[in-house]
């Protein structure tokens, strides 16, 4: 493992301004992850987790504070740029599982490598790949809609993995499952994460959060503690 | 009943936060409905309205036509009207009249030409007229050789006598035959148009034999009698005594018009109609912009349905609540739309010269106005809410439910909204190809070569009286002298004697043929304007003689008869031959007694344009004025830097030939102005139209743009956060908008082309399917409605994947 982390945020501020009313949703945060670790945020509802997640995600920027990422700074790119970078390093899995209605499984998870002008060829291999790995090749035709719950999320899981991505953020995955459905989804991290996956997890299920190998307690836009649980400290050395 | 106010609160204030989404919609809509009530009410004037005089709208007026000279009406002689009269069976009333006549009315101190009419008795009780003083004409009054009797209009009363009721009994000189006064009529009282004076029918000893065709029949149709079959029996009657009349008369062909069209040219008609049509196109296709903001409101508000549903809101009061909305919203702007038609309608109407339409054509605020307004309001509500209202009716309340909890869009609506999208860019397409069409069309009318000079002329008309010059000799001596008097004031360099001058509205028509019986039975090979000219006519206009000679000065009256014809016309009488020295044929006027004449071709003169303005007859035949019978012409004085005062041609004319009258004082550059100035109107009219018509279709592709984008927000969110580049998403977004375009321009311009043969009438020098207007206006379509994508570029890059992924 090489010392300089994979994600580096120092001092990062996030303050959201609605009807002249500042919501200071992150304050301060200061972390680091590195390649291969499972990382799980946990904290009361409304604390910053999903916002910490999109400024991880580039999905908004830091009102202050810097972000680097594999030791670049992101912080302050230009939309396309950011764009180009979320698409290649980084897998979203969401709790409300957002794929297309329009368009297939197969095509879901095959959209992001569109977007990288990969060829064809390659893009089918790696999305029947990635649907493999999820057990989801049998319904690469069907439409998300004719999908359970837990098989929406695993196509979800699939696509956020079929572009090999630095990380994998997911924001509360197992929020719109049933206990069985969720299990397997976090069977399913586990299983990536033991296969060198970087992984980046929202939950506020502490019995999720035991998957992670460390969590991150956030308080009111602060990290407030940060605890490595005994069986992932062992993997991680 | 609360439930309705809170629904308005919340529509009200939906319509607030999209300010300039919904000011644009209401303003288009607006727009389109004030430009319908304006054609409506042009539309409603000439077609359904009837004139003042005829409020049942079944008086006609007869004419009769020669097969294959549908454009000239002859009138009737006395035989066929004292035949008609007898044997006819489709018509109540029925009675002749001489509805044009210009005639000197002499005053106690001075004699003027006044526009009048010869009335019988007959047609002045189907027009349900009364006299203000004094009396109609009787029956007996109708009979030849009657006491002269005349009525006063109400303004010539005024005007003319001090509204003095002494004139009532008293004779005046009508063409200086002293006939009396037996009546005044009312002011309202015009009829054909605003003539001064009416003659008794039997007022008619003017007219030479008592034989002469001059009557036009005035008459009432029978309830559930149609013009077509009105004509086909006064027709059957012609053929039965076409042995007894002249073989000139034998097979002419009777039409019978409802007496609105007299008035009417065919053009303005077709022009009323086809802006009519176009209007209806507008309404139709801000309807569908509203549609679009209807659908806007309903994805954005979807999930309210669900949560309605949920609370137990039947589907029926869902979609009486979004009716009713809508429809306060169409009635608002489609009040807005009656104020704009309301103000500027008169406007319009004022704008139209006078002398080009029928005095009882004019705007005014009617009722129906509003129910036509009110109608189309309705109209576009329908069209708008069809989409909305049919989803909730048809969706279960469950699935609407569950489409609020899952946040499941009603994707269903793509094809929907594509359909209208193709079909509006049809529309529009046929809007702008018509438009385009007319503008062109206006625009080469406004434009063509005149080929003479009209500047620093003063244009006067005169005209002689039988009893004040009774031969051609002392006519052609006359006006010879008068041209020679005027020429000699200083600063005048020409004065010419014509009959007419180019461009004039009563320009005369032959009909030319290169063979004498290429003229028989109506035949002809094509029709020209004529000029009775001098020499000094072309010197005057400054109209190149390209070929050949002029006329002498001493033409004899006898001889054989010489004409200069343009070059045009050489070009088709004898392609690519020399035309000096060749001779053909005319038929000179309407009148197909006349024999056809044969004319040789002394000179050819460079073309110009001599027709009427509205009009794209410019091939002239000169022929020699001192061969004339004329005693009606124009009177043109060319000035050096200006046209020549006024006064000064008055005086000199007071003192050379006091007995000729003048009048219609002009500059010829004013009068082709008037002349030009429908053109202009029309040019005017169609350009609103043709920028309106560019505008909906911004609008339109507008809204359907940033509506489809907002329908897919939360799609677009997701490939965003998986990192789509913004701007390719907007391209392939945008791409396909456009390519609907392309479809529905290419399906409106297909229709376009239909409509083509119905144009062809109205356009001049441009074909009906001229392709670089197709293509301009097509391609032109094409380009708007990918820069009225623009908008929702910005709309895509204002989305933020994160708060799409994290809502519902
Ligand atoms: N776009 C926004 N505009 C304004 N305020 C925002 C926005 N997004 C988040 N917030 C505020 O920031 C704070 C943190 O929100 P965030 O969604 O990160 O919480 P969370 O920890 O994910 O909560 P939960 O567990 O309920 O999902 C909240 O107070 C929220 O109201
Ligand atoms: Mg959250």
């Amino acid at each position: 493992m090489s010392n300089s982390p994979l994600i580096a945020l120092d001092a990062v501020t996030k303050v959201f301004l609605t009807d002249e009313v500042e919501t200071h949703a992150l304050s301060g945060i200061h972390l680091d992850i590195h390649k291969g670790e499972y990382v799980a945020i946990a904290g009361p509802s409304g604390c910053g987790k999903s916002t910490l997640l999109s400024i991880l995600g580039l999905l908004d920027t830091p009102t202050d504070g810097t972000y680097l990422l594999n030791g670049r700074p992101v912080q302050s790119l230009a939309l396309a740029e950011r764009a180009r970078i979320r698409n290649r390093e980084i897998g979203f899995i969401f709790q409300s599982f957002n794929l297309i209605g329009d368009l297939t499984v197969f095509e879901n998870v095959e959209l992001p490598l569109t977007y990288r002008g990969m060829p064809a060829a390659e893009r089918k291999q790696r999305a029947q790949a990635a649907l493999e790995q999820v057990g989801m090749g049998h319904r690469a035709k069907h439409l998300p809609s004719q999908l359970s719950g837990g098989q929406q999320q695993r196509v979800a899981v699939a696509r956020a993995l079929a572009g090999s991505p630095a990380v994998l953020l997911a924001d509360e995955p197992t929020g719109n499952l049933d206990s069985k459905n969720g299990e397997a989804v976090m069977n399913l991290l586990a299983d990536l994460h033991r296969g060198g996956a970087t992984i980046v997890m929202v939950t506020h299920d502490t019995r999720f959060a035991r998957h992670a190998a460390r969590s991150v307690h956030l308080f009111d836009g602060r990290v407030v503690e940060e605890n490595a649980f005994t069986k992932a400290a062992e993997s991680s050395l | 009943m609360n439930l309705f106010l809170y629904e308005l609160a919340l529509a009200w204030h939906r319509l607030r936060r999209r300010r300039l989404h919904s000011a644009i919609m209401l303003g288009t809509f607006a727009f389109s409905i004030g430009l319908s009530l304006f054609s409506y009410s042009l539309f409603h004037a000439i077609f359904i309205k009837n004139p003042t005089f005829d409020p049942e709208g079944n008086l006609c007026l007869i004419e009769q036509v020669a097969p294959g000279h549908g454009d000239v009406w002859q009138t009737a002689s006395p035989f066929e009207v004292r035949t008609w009269t007898e044997q006819q069976a489709v018509f109540s009333e029925f009675a002749p009249a001489v509805l044009y006549r210009s005639i000197f009315l002499g005053t106690p101190d001075r004699t003027e030409r006044v526009l009048g009419a010869n009335l019988s008795s007959g047609v002045l009780r189907m027009l349900g007229a009364r006299p203000l003083h004094g009396r109609l004409f009787t029956a007996e009054e109708d009979k030849q050789g009657t006491a002269p009797v005349i009525l006063l209009s109400h303004r010539t009363w005024q005007t003319r006598f001090g509204g003095d009721l002494t004139i009532l009994g008293r004779q005046l000189l009508i063409d200086a035959k002293p006939a009396t006064v037996v009546g005044i009529m009312p002011p309202e009282f015009r009829f054909p148009n605003d003539q001064e004076v009416w003659l008794s029918l039997g007022f008619n000893w003017a007219w030479g034999t008592s034989e002469e065709a001059v009557f036009d029949v005035v008459a009432r149709l029978k309830p559930g009698q149609t013009h077509a079959r009105a004509a086909a029996d006064l027709e059957q009657i012609n053929r039965r005594i076409s042995s007894e009349v002249a073989a000139a008369r034998q097979g002419l062909q009777p039409i019978v018009m409802p007496f609105r069209h007299y008035y009417l040219q065919d053009q303005l008609r077709t022009s009323a109609l086809v802006l009519f049509g176009l209007s209806l196109i507008f309404v139709l296709m801000s309807s569908a912009n509203i549609a679009n903001l209807v659908m806007i409101d309903f994805i954005e508000t979807g999930s309210e349905l669900g949560v309605k549903a949920a609370l137990g809101i039947s589907a029926w009061s869902m979609v009486r609540h979004i009716v009713l909305r809508i429809f306060l919203l169409t009635l608002l702007s489609a009040m807005l739309g009656l104020l704009i038609a309301v103000i500027l309608t008169p406007a319009f109407y004022q704008m139209l010269p006078a002398s080009n339409l029928p005095f009882w054509l004019h705007f005014e605020m009617e009722w129906h106005l509003i129910y036509v307004a009110l109608g189309l309001a309705l109209t576009a509500t329908a069209v708008a809410t069809v989409g909305p209202a049919g989803f909730i009716l048809l969706t279960k309340p469950e699935t609407l439910i569950a489409n609020t909890l899952t946040g499941a869009r009603h994707t269903g609506h793509f094809t929907w909204k594509r359909a209208i999208l193709i079909g509006q860019m049809a529309l529009l397409t046929i809007l702008g190809i018509i438009s385009g069409l007319l503008v062109c069309s206006n625009y080469n009318l406004g434009h063509i070569e005149l080929g003479f000079n009209p500047d620093n002329i003063l244009t006067l008309r005169c005209g002689m009286r039988v009893i004040d010059y009774p031969t051609q000799a002392a006519r052609r001596a006359a006006w010879q002298r008068s041209c020679e008097a005027l020429r000699q004031l200083p600063g005048v360099t020409q004065a010419v004697c014509v009959r007419e001058a180019p461009m004039h509205r009563g320009v005369l028509t032959l009909y030319y043929a290169t063979q004498r019986d290429g003229l028989a039975e109506g035949r002809s090979e094509g029709s020209a304007n004529q000029f009775l000219v001098t020499n000094a006519f072309f010197d005057l206009l400054r109209i190149p003689l390209i070929a050949g000679e002029g006329f002498r000065p001493d033409e004899p009256a006898e001889g054989p008869n010489y004409a200069v014809i343009t070059r045009g016309l050489a070009e088709k009488l004898w392609p690519g031959k020399s035309a000096l020295g060749r001779s053909f044929f005319v038929r000179v006027g309407t009148n197909l007694r006349t024999a056809p004449q044969e004319l040789i071709v002394k000179g050819v003169a460079a073309d110009f344009r001599s027709g009427p303005a509205m009009g794209n007859r410019h091939d002239a035949v000169f022929t020699s004025i001192l061969k004339s019978e004329a005693m009606f012409y124009d009177l043109l004085v060319r000035g050096e830097q200006a046209p020549p005062s006024l006064e000064a041609v008055r005086e000199t004319m007071r003192q050379t030939e006091p007995k000729i009258p003048l009048y219609f004082p002009n500059t010829y550059r004013g009068m082709l102005q008037d002349q030009l100035k429908m053109v202009e109107l029309t040019s005017l009219l169609t350009l609103v139209y043709a920028v309106a018509a560019g505008l909906l279709c911004l609008v339109g592709v507008y809204s359907v743009t940033v509506s489809q984008l907002l329908q897919q927000k939360r799609e677009y969110g997701i490939r965003l956060a998986l990192g789509g580049p913004p701007f390719n998403l907007w391209l392939r977004f945008a791409g396909s908008y456009v390519a609907n375009a392309v479809v529905g321009v290419a399906v409106g311009a297909g229709l376009a082309s239909l409509c083509g043969p119905m144009l062809a009438a109205l356009l001049y020098n441009v074909g009906q399917n001229d392709a670089a207007i197709f293509a301009i206006i097509s391609l032109g379509i094409i380009g708007l409605s990918a820069l009225a994508c623009l908008p929702s570029l910005v709309r895509l890059l204002r989305i933020d994947p994160a708060s799409c992924l994290r809502s519902l």
